[in-house]
């Protein structure tokens, strides 16, 4: 009873105002999650639900086995599955699917069941996010932070994608770096990998930070490549599939050379030779151990990508952990945050025609999410797609470039 | 322990609840694009009849015709001596209303956008349309129908003409939404709990502070 009185006493009197914006977070995924999904969710869901119904090698991703794990065990709750995903051909899923799967009566209860596993994922992801935090005051600012994540409520409670679980095991590393448990970060790091294969654009600046000579590099190595291996070999006795194979690391490096300049012989990928710059620049200044410095050469590596490379829109969360946790340090990225949200989500609706933006909502009301472009707007209408598309990404380019710039000036002072 | 109501919060939550209640009630979206009919939505009235009504609310200030969409229907090309009879009616608040029809001969139906104008309507801005589609087949191959306005183009890069703004209440869509929900009753229910009590939470906790007397 006094256990009971004084957790009540910890969350409703000394840490209201905390409580509230977690309940107010966990409000918003909840109001988000029924509503909403994109066809990639579908796609996953049918390729889970034929290994967890018959056991065909379908899974394709570490995470989609996970989830399959999870429809596994509670398959009886989902009702009308294989009617609402019902297609032809296999891995084939199409607007006529996605409107199908709209307008069945239980869309919501199985969306609602598809993605709950993401709101625990994000729970703990707030929870890694406050033990970061110095103080009560710098508590209710990661999770007003947290409930207000629009990159997070669009990527995965929106759009349905499972980018919450490498962020979060990526945020776990990133907290075991900062405790100096190199072993345990290094590991984590390698599962982030096996999540996402994104994650590994951070390995040469994990091994610079890690490494104090060639020798600790090779041991740094390794004790990245066993675990990604372990995973590997597990996921093939349990799915029958090499999944690490299906990862697709051949299309970061396709995503990463599209934004490039020049033609066919003499194409530069522009992103490749602003990474190398931000790692040499790195091994230059490197103080050992000098946590922040590192996560600031981590936050210019991805924020490159994001500038010069190619990505699909739900991608973007991935900034997530590295935006939260730098606006304790410098509070000026805020508005180059807001500016390069509102950029990125007009260019997303305009480029992808509303498949990524409006046409999410289809299974709240087809009928009115399906027409209407949320910023398609006449004032607009004097321009083409193509001018339109290029102006929004400049802009997004832009803001995104004054976050890296406040960063990299913060390491200047440093 | 002493129960202290915080007065700022306790206007700061009214003022957002009461934000909400008007965007919901009096809110309008106005939005661009082509209308889909959807399966049921065109429903014959009796079981011997082969006709539908459709209707939808836009400004037409900028239009001066349709476009309806047969792409979707090969269905219809298999019976090229069937007839379908297109009316359309503008309705203005005040009562008045202005009436158009075209008989389509599914034989002179190209794939496509088939293009309808009418000449400059005086009475159409602020029009609820109505329209009306008779066939001479079974009136189930309408359905997915794409009505667009008349300069419409599929091609995104340069479809930069005016299109049709459409009308849509808040209140409407958010009455929609919770239509859809109670399809599946049980879900519908533990849902709502869940949503009310969470709701109700912040806001207690909004509103009422207990202090540690001291």
């Amino acid at each position: 009873m006094n256990q009971i009185k004084y957790y009540l006493k910890f969350i409703f009197i000394e840490n209201r105002v905390l409580t509230v914006w977690v309940a107010l977070g966990i409000l918003i995924r909840l109001l988000l999650i029924p509503f909403s999904t994109h066809l990639d969710l579908l796609l996953s869901t049918y390729r889970e639900y034929l290994w967890v119904q018959e056991e065909v090698p379908s899974i394709g991703l570490i995470a989609e086995g996970i989830l399959a794990l999870y429809m596994k065990l509670f398959l009886p709750l989902f009702k009308h599955l294989p009617e609402a995903l019902q297609t032809d051909q296999y891995g084939i899923i199409g607007l006529p699917e996605h409107l199908k799967f709209a307008l069945d009566s239980f869309s919501l209860r199985n969306l609602f069941l598809l993605k709950l596993p993401f709101l625990i994922f994000d729970l703990g992801f707030l929870w890694v996010l406050l033990k970061f935090a110095r103080d009560k005051k710098e508590q209710i600012i990661i999770s007003a932070f947290w409930a207000l994540n629009i990159l997070m409520l669009y990527s995965v409670f929106a759009f349905g994608r499972y980018e919450i679980m490498p962020v979060l095991v990526l945020t776990v590393s990133f907290l075991l770096a900062k405790n100096k448990k190199m072993f345990w970060s290094l590991v984590f790091f390698s599962f982030a990998i096996s999540l996402k294969t994104y994650v590994v654009i951070l390995a040469p600046i994990y091994l610079v930070y890690f490494s104090a000579d060639f020798r600790s590099l090779i041991k740094n190595l390794m004790i990245i490549a066993l675990p990604f291996f372990s995973i590997n070999y597990l996921t093939e006795l349990i799915f029958g599939k090499n999944l690490i194979a299906g990862i697709g690391g051949s299309s970061l490096m396709e995503f990463a050379n599209r934004g490039g300049v020049g033609e066919e012989f003499n194409r530069i990928s522009l992103f490749i030779i602003a990474y190398v710059l931000i790692i040499f620049f790195y091994f230059q200044r490197k103080r050992s151990f000098d946590f922040w410095q590192f996560f600031r050469f981590l936050s210019l590596a991805l924020l490159s990508y994001f500038i010069f490379a190619y990505f699909h829109s739900h991608y973007l969360v991935w900034l997530s952990p590295f935006l939260i946790l730098y606006f304790i340090k410098n509070k000026k990225i805020l508005w180059p945050t807001v500016l390069m949200l509102i950029f990125f989500f007009i260019l997303v609706d305009i480029s992808t025609n509303r498949v990524a933006t409006s046409l999410i909502f289809a299974p709240a009301d087809w009928r009115f999410f399906s027409q209407i472009q949320i910023f398609r707007l006449q004032f607009f209408y004097n321009l083409t797609t193509g001018n339109l598309i290029t102006v929004f990404h400049t802009l997004y380019v832009l803001s995104v470039g004054l976050i890296g710039y406040i960063i990299y000036r913060d390491e200047i002072k440093n | 322990m002493k129960l202290k109501i915080n007065y700022k919060n306790l206007i700061v939550t009214a003022l957002i609840i009461f934000s909400g209640f008007l965007f919901v009630n009096f809110y309008r979206f106005d939005f661009i694009g082509g209308t889909v009919i959807e399966p049921g939505e065109c429903q014959p009235l009796t079981k011997d009849d082969n006709s539908c009504n459709f209707s939808f609310e836009a400004d037409f200030s900028k239009v001066s015709g349709l476009m309806v969409n047969f792409d979707k229907k090969p269905i219809l090309y298999r019976s090229p001596e069937s007839k379908i009879l297109m009316e359309i009616e503008y309705q203005k608040a005040d009562g008045r209303s202005e009436k158009f029809s075209e008989e389509l001969f599914v034989s002179k139906i190209k794939k496509g956008n088939n293009r309808f104008d009418f000449s400059p309507l005086e009475i159409k801005i602020d029009s609820k349309v109505r329209v009306k589609f008779s066939a001479t087949t079974n009136i189930e191959p309408l359905d997915g129908l794409v009505i667009n306005n008349q300069d419409y183009n599929p091609d995104p890069e340069r479809n930069t003409a005016e299109r049709i703004i459409y009308r849509e209440t808040v209140k409407d869509l958010t009455a929609r939404i919770i239509e859809n929900l109670n399809r599946d009753q049980r879900f519908a229910g533990y849902y709502s709990a869940l949503i009310y009590t969470l709701s109700a939470v912040i806001v207690i906790l909004l509103i009422f502070q207990i202090e540690n007397r001291k």
